[in-house]
């Protein structure tokens, strides 16, 4: 893994910067854009990775700050962790706090649709999932009323930058797989509702798909 | 109570050897069996999750389309039929006309195989001796597949997308072996017999 960058190779010397703008200058400065990623499966959402605000925060704050975990609960059909950042104003030395909260769908066994209420059809290993994701979610969400620095500005929701969309890309023209999905319809190995149940069918990538089902093209 | 049966994916720890002389079952093979005899008496199923075995079970599909555009396979979805006879019980992820393919979904990228020519893990090997043996099939392959890891609290996003496909898929074939099976066969006999004694010490 690349060493972090020390915050002063990129804004200069961060002491001397606060010492002169002032702490809150340097915490509404952008965050660089090598920090800056794009989530793997949905498009154009930007964030900042859990272990970069980390390093903010002990780069800003030293070991002048701790994260408290307030609450984890269940909400709806999702977990939810409330957490409490306290940090040392590094100019007035008193202890202060920002809250941040973040919360996790839980994941259902394949096919079974939303969480029952019974919680029957719940993945193994669900929660264990869903509550460090809803703990990183929740830590970004505190540390985002430090400043622009801590990608507050990147995405106004941030849970939803940061959820693993588990949606396999639509099956229509663009999938790499669409004429091996075409010719299997085809010889009838599938029917159109087998391959619907796994990827979200376009209306006309469906109707191409039933017309070759039925033979009419 | 019903009848032992060895679940496929268990399979690799009966048929470790036993390191005692005299001793006819591993203690790998005791300790699997008297889980297996707890979650009959007790009703519940055994629970283990890792950050691993979540990523292969948030990531399957994935995985599965991935194997069929970059091994150029037809297409193909994942199989939800668990086979079984006598002896055995299993869920082959596919199921193609001429061998059955199981996805392992590596956690990063040093858990993947890279440099590896042979399956490195012998419970895989014996995994696929019993989904030939269930299916019929007679060739079987295990895909490695690297996708990218999701960042989570515990650990930062490893994203592979920008890596050569033919670093991120590994395939090793296996066999069938008629004389495999058999092994299997007759250990899970031996087990049945090993579930008998065990059940008398604790209905005294």
């Amino acid at each position: 893994m690349a060493k972090l960058p020390a915050i002063k190779n990129i804004y200069g010397d961060i002491e001397l910067a606060i010492k002169q703008d002032g702490l809150m200058a340097v915490l509404n400065q952008p965050p660089a854009n090598e920090w800056v990623k794009e989530h793997p499966y949905v498009k154009n959402y930007k964030y900042l990775p859990i272990e970069r605000v980390e390093w903010l925060l002990k780069s800003i704050f030293k070991t002048g700050y701790k994260i408290e975990v307030i609450k984890t609960a269940l909400m709806l059909n999702a977990v939810e962790v409330t957490v409490r950042v306290h940090y040392r104003d590094i100019i007035t030395g008193e202890w202060m706090f920002h809250d941040g909260v973040g919360a996790q769908e839980i994941q259902t066994q394949k096919d079974s649709g939303h969480l029952k209420l019974d919680m029957s059809n719940i993945n193994r290993g669900a929660i264990t999932m869903a509550l460090p994701i809803a703990k990183t979610l929740a830590v970004k969400d505190a540390c985002d009323h430090f400043g622009n620095i801590f990608g507050a500005n990147l995405n106004r929701k941030d849970y939803i930058e940061y959820g693993v969309d588990l949606t396999l890309q639509p099956m229509d023209e663009k999938h790499p797989n669409w004429e091996k999905v075409k010719a299997a319809i085809k010889s009838k190995s599938y029917a159109v509702e087998d391959i619907e149940a796994k990827y979200t069918l376009t209306d006309q990538a469906k109707e191409t798909l039933k017309k070759l089902y039925d033979g009419t093209i | 109570m019903e009848q032992f049966k060895i679940r496929a994916s268990g399979c690799g720890q009966i048929m470790t050897n036993a390191k005692k002389d005299g001793e006819l079952l591993s203690q790998t093979t005791k300790t699997y069996v008297d889980a297996w005899l707890k979650e009959k008496i007790y009703g519940y199923r055994k629970q283990f999750s890792s950050k691993q075995t979540d990523k292969g079970l948030a990531y399957e599909d994935e995985a599965i389309d991935k194997a069929i555009e970059w091994l150029n396979l037809p297409f193909v979805l994942k199989n939800e039929q668990k086979f079984e006879n006598d002896f055995i019980t299993g869920e082959p992820d596919l199921i193609l006309e001429d061998c059955i393919i199981d996805i392992k979904n590596s956690w990063d990228c040093f858990t993947f195989p890279l440099f590896e020519t042979e399956l490195p893990n012998d419970d895989y090997y014996w995994q696929m001796q019993c989904y030939m043996e269930l299916t019929g099939k007679r060739k079987a392959k295990v895909v490695y597949i690297l996708l990218t890891t999701p960042e989570t609290y515990q650990n930062m996003e490893m994203v592979y997308d920008h890596v050569p496909t033919e670093q991120r898929i590994k395939v090793f074939e296996v066999d069938y072996d008629p004389e495999a099976v058999e092994k299997i066969k007759k250990r899970v006999e031996e087990i049945r017999i090993y579930i008998e004694t065990k059940l008398q010490t604790i209905n005294k």
